[in-house]
């Protein structure tokens, strides 16, 4: 219920992860002396999030870490032949050919580094023709260790990557899993984040793009 | 060298780093992981790291380098899952 622009908490909802218990979800009551808390609505705190989707915010601090990524990406590269290899690179953004288990070109991994690393890179994927793709063949994602897939088909903005590390994925959590406690793990490293992206792929099979654009 | 004392190096790939780690085949995976992974400063237990070739399989780490046919010396890959997020 919406009180002058709080919400009075009543009850909240406890949300398992899959496997664990027989059902998902389990909604509970508050204590009645509890029942007068009031908070402010999720969406509200979002509106105050800058949106950086399209703004640069500050171009020397976001081409003095483009600069990083662009050497840290070329150095390591050659220890990846086979894999994947640097494609273009052109501010603020690096593309990356990602190869079949033969060798073929699949996608193209695009990373774009606006403003990073205030936010995380924003990650897209192209087909090697650089045609935006919108959704890839579902037999081609591999599922993590819990059965979930990270790349999430989106038929208006192109296939996205559900995974810490991502834009796309902080900006849609960004209540509750913020970049800034991230971005200083060395699991966030851009070479560890490009290979999880390869890795969701079964690079076995050489056609795994289901939609692209035209 | 008889086939059960052959030792060979394997080179880790870890973040764009090489660890090559020499290993006896018949070796548990796991061991020379959690070298290579001491080496590279990563700290913790080995869980959410998956070990791959450069075809992209995920090797089983508790099995042995010959058991999963790794009988010569190669590059494997070394990264951690996806984690958090996804559907």
């Amino acid at each position: 219920m919406l009180v002058e622009e709080v919400f009075k908490l009543t009850e909240f909802r406890l949300i398992f992860p899959p496997g664990i218990f027989k059902t998902s979800q389990i909604t509970m009551q508050l204590p009645l002396n509890l029942r007068n808390l009031l908070v402010k609505p999720i969406a509200r705190r979002r509106h105050f999030r800058v949106n950086a989707d399209s703004l640069l915010l500050d171009i020397e601090v976001s081409k003095f870490f483009f600069e990083e990524m662009v050497n840290e990406i070329k150095e390591k590269e050659k220890n990846y032949q086979g894999i994947w290899r640097i494609s273009k690179i052109f501010f603020p953004n690096i593309f990356i050919d990602v190869l079949s288990a033969k060798g073929t070109p699949l996608f193209i991994i695009s990373l774009n580094f606006r403003n990073y690393n205030y936010y995380p890179p924003q990650i897209g994927f192209l087909s090697p023709d650089e045609k935006l793709i919108f959704k890839f063949k579902s037999d081609t994602i591999i599922s993590d260790d819990q059965g979930r897939k990270h790349l999430i088909a989106d038929l208006n903005h192109g296939v996205w990557v559900c995974m810490p590390g991502s834009y796309e994925y902080h900006s849609y959590y960004f209540d509750i899993d913020r970049w800034e406690l991230e971005r200083i793990k060395s699991n966030f490293n851009i070479i560890e984040l490009i290979n999880r992206i390869i890795n969701m792929f079964d690079r076995a099979k050489e056609d795994i793009i289901e939609i692209a654009a035209r | 060298m008889s086939q059960e004392e052959k030792k060979i190096i394997i080179t880790f790939v870890i973040q764009g780093k090489e660890f090559p780690i020499e290993v006896n085949i018949n070796q548990n995976i796991k061991g020379a992981v959690h070298k290579a992974l001491k080496q590279a400063n990563q700290q913790g237990s080995l869980e959410g790291w998956e070990l791959r070739t450069e075809g992209g399989e995920l090797i089983d780490m508790n099995s042995s380098f010959k058991d999963q046919n790794i009988i010569n010396p190669t590059k494997l890959y070394l990264s951690k899952g996806a984690g958090r997020g996804g559907l």
